[in-house]
């Protein structure tokens, strides 16, 4: 077959279509930004709770200056807080990018920039959240009037060695091709590979 | 704009360009209900962005830009990068009835497409469907120039599928 015929033959399929009647009503939504939208309500979600967060740990630590323990782990909550925020608000812009009325390749090219950075945003709380953890342990533990630091040392000091199992666990499960960090990081990149390939033509 | 004059011109502006719509899903999807879905979705939001068009510019390249986007996700979250275009569904393309009987040029066009990636086959349907450079480029988002050289590699690409001979090392190795 030549390219030629190749022609004839969508000349084929455009007669056929022609003849087509309007589609059924929809039974389905489709498109990217209905794709998008659970993402969108989720980042929402996570600035409220982030904003809610970073006052509790705000507060926390001014009202605790005078006891390093605590001032630290409130300083870390609360930065671990704004680090929500600022998160959600990056991945909230670059949804509020994607448009299916852009030029394909430039829709393709943000799309593949949103997931690309929703993977390293997961990564980031993957790795820190496995420590945030010890750091909630103390904040509840103050909130009862218990400096768990100061008075069972060896408590804390084995959440942390906890986290950092927790830390080589998900550092290798997330490695792996077939876990769906895996996964989601090799669609990721066939998606940017794939952008490559059309530019380079 | 009113509600029903809004309404009025989208339909009249689909009426003459609803041909992208089963184009596009017919490039993008797999088998008759799949191919129905995707129709279905292209239209959905075509009318849903069509608050956005701005009437000054071609409606065409407008539409296409919505299909072939809504296609190309389609085609992302069905993983169906290696069956694109049925030929059987193309038999039956006028809702589960034979439209025709079942043609061997057709079944050709579908394995051509099937060998492509997705972006290429948005290059191959708007070059098929004779659109002038200038609007494959402001569809696709790339340069006009670009446009004839990518399209003659692609057509290159696809002598050597239809006629069975083996890709050069630079395509093998996709930097071509």
């Amino acid at each position: 077959m030549e390219l030629d015929e190749l022609k004839a033959a969508w000349q084929i399929l455009d007669h056929r279509v022609s003849r087509l009647e309007a589609a059924t009503p929809a039974r389905g939504v489709g498109g990217v930004r209905a794709e998008l939208r659970p993402l969108v309500i989720g980042q929402a979600i996570q600035i409220v709770a982030g904003l809610a967060f970073a006052v509790g740990a705000g507060s926390f630590w001014i009202d605790h200056r005078d006891m390093p323990n605590l001032l630290v782990t409130g300083l870390l909550l609360h930065l671990y807080a704004i680090a929500m925020i600022v998160a959600a608000a990056r991945s909230l812009f670059l949804a509020s990018r994607v448009n299916e009325a852009a030029p394909v390749l430039e829709l393709q090219r943000r799309v593949a920039s949103l997931r690309a950075w929703r993977i390293r945003e997961g990564r980031w709380f993957g790795v820190v959240g496995c420590f945030m953890w010890v750091a909630l342990i103390v904040w509840a533990f103050a909130l009862l009037g218990v400096d768990i630091v100061a008075t069972r040392p060896r408590f804390v000091g084995f959440q942390l060695a906890t986290a950092v199992v927790c830390l080589g666990v998900y550092v290798v499960v997330s490695r792996l091709a077939r876990s769906p960090e895996g996964r989601a990081v090799h669609r990721a990149r066939e998606r940017l590979d794939e952008i490559a390939r059309f530019e380079a033509g | 704009m009113a509600e029903a004059e809004r309404r009025r011109a989208f339909e009249a502006l689909l009426q003459t360009h609803r041909k992208i719509v089963f184009k596009v899903a017919a490039v993008y999807a797999r088998g008759e209900e799949d191919r129905r879905d995707l129709a279905q979705e292209i239209l959905l939001q075509v009318w849903r962005s069509f608050g956005g068009y701005d009437a000054g510019r071609p409606f065409s390249t407008w539409m296409y830009r919505v299909a072939l986007n809504v296609g190309l996700s389609h085609a992302r979250r069905r993983r169906e990068r290696s069956q694109p275009l049925d030929a059987s569904l193309i038999d039956t393309l006028g809702g589960g009835m034979p439209i025709n009987e079942p043609d061997e040029r057709l079944a050709d066009l579908a394995r051509a497409i099937e060998s492509l990636e997705p972006l290429d086959r948005a290059l191959i349907l708007l070059y098929l469907d004779e659109q002038p450079h200038a609007e494959i480029a402001a569809v696709l988002g790339i340069g006009e120039s670009n446009v004839g050289t990518r399209l003659a590699r692609l057509k290159q690409r696809l002598r050597r599928v239809m006629t069975g001979t083996p890709p050069t090392t630079g395509e093998r190795d996709g930097t071509r």
